[in-house]
């Protein structure tokens, strides 16, 4: 298993990238709803379920577990 | 589609690189000098770098019928040395004349120290001398900002026509910046860890076109030169025109590199049939 160091080195990139990449798909939809008046979406699940997979990525703490939570979030009930 | 590939490190690249380009619609690369993952102790190691850019890599590129480009510079990473930068300068202006070599580049800052800052103006005022357009690189990462805030304050102590300095890898916190003081903007795209395709072409519905070059990352390091293809998939896909698409991936570099002569890649109009 990887140290802690090494997780931060071997994946610290890609986290920065990722997270940029989605700050430019919500400034993206931001940008659709401004140009077209367009606000059907706006309460759309789905927009919701990312919003709420954000804050969970937020969670701190080593039990945290934030991958199975946000897995959960975008499952249809058992 | 006719695409050109502005910033292409072509030596660092496989021969089925150009063939793919080639099948996917790429006409000419330009290939500035870069480092070589390790820091050169040796001018003459430079001298033999610009031949084999300037030289062999468009003989290369031919077989495929892509056009082969350059430009001369020691890069940033290695400019820190400021002796191995001069006694390179000294030769440089020999490779000026070479018929496929089209200005100083890729220059700038890496970590923006003093040594970098100074060698970064001896370069500049090369160029100047010599009337070459000017490439310059900046910094990929968190310094990205602090080192483009640096080299537009080294470039306003030069009287110089902005029009034919290309600052390169602006990404969003950066790319007004360069605008508005009138340069030519580039955006280099990744597979992975920094600019991709899709945020190229959020910028390119932002800022519009003018003075804007897209360009792939295609170097030794983790990189991709169909990034670029996959931009032109990304802005077809949100209804980009054809002609955009040609104004933005070959009219543009086309538009940006005639001002040095020896470029004969002619921009291109659709012309469509009553």
């Amino acid at each position: 298993m990887l140290s802690p160091s090494q997780v931060v080195d071997e994946y610290y990139l890609e986290v920065r990238c990722k997270l940029l990449e989605i700050g430019a798909i919500l400034d993206r939809y931001d940008r659709a709803v401004q140009r077209t008046g367009d606000h059907a979406c706006d309460g759309d699940e789905r927009i919701a379920k990312c919003r709420e997979a954000l804050s969970i990525l937020c969670d701190s703490g080593s039990g945290a577990n934030r991958t199975e939570k946000i897995a959960l979030r975008f499952s249809d009930p058992a | 589609m006719y695409i050109i590939q502005p910033h292409y490190h072509g030596i660092a690249r496989t021969t089925q690189d150009y063939e793919r380009m080639a099948m996917s619609g790429v006409v000419a690369v330009a290939e500035p000098a870069f480092w070589a993952g390790f820091d050169r102790d040796y001018p003459e190691t430079f001298l033999d770098y610009f031949k084999q850019i300037s030289e062999f890599e468009p003989t290369r590129a031919a077989t495929y019928g892509i056009q082969h480009y350059c430009w001369v510079a020691v890069n940033p990473k290695e400019a820190e040395n400021v002796q191995l930068t001069q006694a390179v300068l000294e030769k440089m202006p020999e490779y000026f004349s070479g018929p496929t070599v089209l200005g100083v580049g890729e220059i700038g800052l890496h970590k923006s120290t003093p040594n970098e800052c100074r060698t970064f103006e001896m370069q500049i005022e090369l160029a100047l001398e010599h009337d070459q357009l000017i490439l310059i690189h900046t910094p990929h990462l968190d310094d990205k900002l602090k080192g483009t805030t640096r080299i537009l304050e080294i470039l306003r102590n030069f009287k110089l026509d902005r029009e034919r300095v290309w600052i390169d890898h602006v990404e969003e916190h950066t790319v007004r910046l360069v605008l508005d003081e009138g340069y030519w903007a580039g955006m280099t795209l990744y597979p992975l860890t920094k600019m991709t395709s899709e945020r190229a072409a959020d910028i390119l519905e932002l800022y519009g076109w003018e003075r804007m070059l897209v360009n792939s990352s295609a170097d030794w390091g983790p990189s991709d030169p169909f990034t670029l293809q996959a931009c032109v998939l990304e802005c077809r896909r949100r209804g980009f025109s054809e002609q955009s698409l040609l104004d933005i991936f070959h009219n543009a570099p086309c538009q940006f590199l005639r001002q040095c002569p020896k470029w004969d890649v002619k921009p291109i109009r659709i012309s469509a049939e009553e």
